[in-house]
């Protein structure tokens, strides 16, 4: 055997204990490229065809630094899609943030969702993203649209507190329903005497302009609870800008007097929610609850502009049986107050029930049922998923919409339809 | 008699008798087994990747892969799923209080949310698998502290076979476990779960592996009656002196 020299050999256990040595310090990092390609067809009971979709979402992740949690992350996303039904083709950007990890705090800056509440569905706390409401009846997690925002996560693990700082520098609007979707409401515009309507002119959008005013903001506290089987209670504030418009109208003179034009006027609310949420877990069941009230800068219903303040509750069940399948009843109560002088108010009482059942590995049932008691109108969605390979799937829903001319869900009765989609992750 | 007569026909005897136990068994009770698989050494933290394979009744298969941190004799979990694409980022953490209680939680990306699991529900597939999340919580050392153990038979090994009933207000959702023990390494070898007197699962460890002198199961496989099974292969052991308590929280669940 030959020998090593000693000297060359203390180099080399002094060069592989100064590799070692150094291991920590030295900044780990890794980038994960993935992404999905999905389609989606659908025909509604009127014969049309509502959606012939095929979407590619790349995306990108990666982390720098060890240890428990990284020193920074982030997440981006470019989704492209072509809708020969309908939107045409769009590519834009989706999630675009990075993550900072200091010490006890998450600071996430970026284009992001942040999600705030607890119950499944029907969230009033969860305002801060615009939506996506091309398709009304989508599942709500589909339809948030990622914005830039600037958001602080504080943890206190010890005792179980976390504090959620969110700035929203610019307002972003809501992508309202298509026209198919948007029912007809009695015109309430009073015309003075010997004044003729000839004609509408163009909308007046008033977006919010990118200013320090229209800055959006909020908090969210949430403690655990050390209770049952765990259990957790929030309490919100945000002061923000509604992204769907309050519309009314305005007479505009032409140069023939007693002639006047038509404008419609979109304004969006400025409003104050303040929120509280909980989730408690039992040996048997999980109850949630989330609740807000939204105030407007029209407390009185005087200003046809402004929407007027509101209180929207939610509070649930969820139960797995024995069989495995999971079972969430929802009760919503919804109000907004009337304008001064009228008796407008509107009370809401619905019900969301679901249910879900894994036949298989490869198979999943859905169907969830919602009804509102006011009008008793109300939707059916049963569904079925099936995987077909590792990061394809397949799957068909049904929406079925019913109720009275007039109805919340009665006039969308038409637009009931079949999707069904194939989805192939990577 | 020939006093070297009597003396072969004494030591005769207590051969015989010494095999009366049951080949040569250390243990007379099934709560004796219990305690010593509930004592074998278990370290104070594990990190391992899990490859879980679903095989449908008609043979088709789902591959999941899955990193795990488990501390304090599997009673502080965590698993995040990592393939395949359209579930990876999933995640998993179990909890278990002082006083028995556990709280489960589970992450799922495309909602962007954690959401609590009850109790009871921990007898949901886990992510569509022939194993539970209750499975896959006990799966590190079991909890047999919550059972009564009966020693039913010892077998060729010695192998005990033991049944265990949950104890009055215990926290499973089965109603009888049979479990074979095999002496030499404490780690069941092969379980049958029972609900409602019906056989449910049958849970086999085919290969256990030891790691800085810890023996884990490496090879498992959980068989319905309803047909499907599912094979879990840990991988990529790393025994932890400790894992930091930060590794149990939602935040560590939610972290990309």
């Amino acid at each position: 055997m030959r020998r090593i020299p000693a000297a060359t050999l203390a180099a080399h256990l002094a060069a592989v204990l100064a590799l070692s040595l150094s291991g920590p310090a030295v900044a780990q990092s890794g980038i994960h490229v993935g992404g999905q390609v999905a389609t989606t067809f659908g025909v509604a009971f009127d014969g049309t065809i509502p959606v012939a979709s095929a979407q590619l979402e790349l995306r990108a992740s990666g982390d720098v630094g060890g240890g428990v949690f990284p020193d920074a992350s982030f997440e981006a996303e470019l989704i492209g899609s072509y809708d020969g039904a309908g939107t045409g083709t769009d590519v834009h950007l989706g999630k675009a943030y990075a993550t900072v990890y200091l010490g006890d705090t998450d600071l996430v800056v970026g284009q992001q969702i942040a999600f705030w509440g607890s119950t499944d569905a029907v969230n009033p706390e969860d305002v801060i993203n615009p939506r996506d409401l091309s398709f009304p009846a989508a599942d709500p997690a589909d339809e948030r649209i990622p914005i830039p925002m600037v958001r602080a996560i504080i943890h206190d693990g010890k005792d179980g507190l976390k504090l959620d700082l969110v700035l929203v520098p610019v307002f972003r609007v809501s992508k309202v329903p298509g026209p198919a979707w948007q029912t007809t409401s009695p015109a309430t515009l009073q015309l003075p005497p010997g004044v003729t309507v000839v004609g509408q002119a163009d909308t007046a959008d008033n977006l919010p302009a990118a200013k320090l005013a229209n800055v959006q903001f909020g908090a969210r506290m949430t403690l655990d609870l050390d209770i049952l089987n765990g259990g957790d209670v929030s309490v919100a504030y945000f002061h923000g800008i509604r992204t769907t418009p309050t519309a009314s109208a305005t007479l505009l003179p032409t140069a023939t007097p007693g002639q006047v034009l038509v404008q419609p006027v979109l304004d969006y609310d400025r409003y104050d929610l303040l929120g509280a949420d909980f989730s408690l877990a039992t040996a048997q069941a999980v109850f949630r609850g989330e609740a807000a009230y939204t105030f407007t800068h029209d407390p009185n219903g005087t200003d046809p502009t402004i929407g007027n303040p509101g209180f929207q509750a939610v509070l649930e069940a969820e139960h797995t049986f024995p069989s495995g399948a999971v079972a969430t009843l929802e009760g919503i109560l919804e109000h907004t107050n009337g304008d001064q002088g009228r008796d407008n108010a509107a009370t809401a009482f619905s019900s969301l029930a679901t249910i879900q059942y894994d036949a298989t590995a490869r198979l999943t049932a859905q169907a969830a049922w919602l009804h509102d008691y006011s009008d008793g109108s109300g939707m059916l969605r049963p569904s079925l998923s099936y995987t077909f390979a590792d990061g394809v799937t397949g799957n068909a829903e049904l929406f079925v919409f019913y109720g009275r001319d007039g109805s919340r869900y009665g006039d969308w009765r038409d637009n009931s339809q079949l999707r069904v989609g194939l989805t192939y992750a990577f | 008699m020939p006093r070297h007569v009597f003396l072969t026909l004494l030591a005769a005897f207590c051969v015989a008798a010494g095999a009366g136990l049951g080949y040569g068994q250390k243990y007379t009770t099934g709560e004796a087994v219990m305690a010593a698989v509930d004592a074998r050494p278990t370290p104070a933290g594990l990190i391992s990747t899990m490859t879980m394979t679903i095989t449908t009744r008609s043979g088709q298969s789902l591959t999941r892969q899955m990193q795990v941190w488990s501390a304090n004799d599997g009673k502080k979990e965590v698993v995040k799923f990592t393939a395949p694409p359209d579930i990876a980022g999933s995640g998993f953490l179990s909890v278990e209080s002082p006083d028995g209680s556990t709280v489960s939680m589970v992450y799922l990306p495309a909602l962007d949310r954690t959401r609590r699991i009850a109790g009871g529900q921990k007898q949901e597939a886990f992510f569509g698998s022939d194993f539970s999340y209750e499975d896959i919580s006990d799966l590190q050392t079991g909890t047999h502290e919550k059972y009564e153990n009966e020693l039913l038979k010892v077998d060729a090994g010695p192998v005990y076979v033991v049944q265990a009933t949950p104890k009055p207000g215990a926290e499973t959702s089965y109603s009888k476990l049979v479990l074979d023990v095999p002496e030499a390494t404490l780690v069941p070898s092969r379980i049958e779960f029972y609900r409602d007197g019906a056989l449910l699962k049958i849970m086999t460890i085919s290969k256990t592996t030891v790691v800085d002198g810890y023996t884990m199961p490496s090879d498992i496989r959980m068989e319905s009656a309803a047909g499907s099974t599912t094979t879990l292969q840990q991988s990529d052991f790393s025994v932890q002196t400790a894992i930091p308590d930060d590794v149990f929280t939602e935040r560590f669940l939610t972290r990309r």
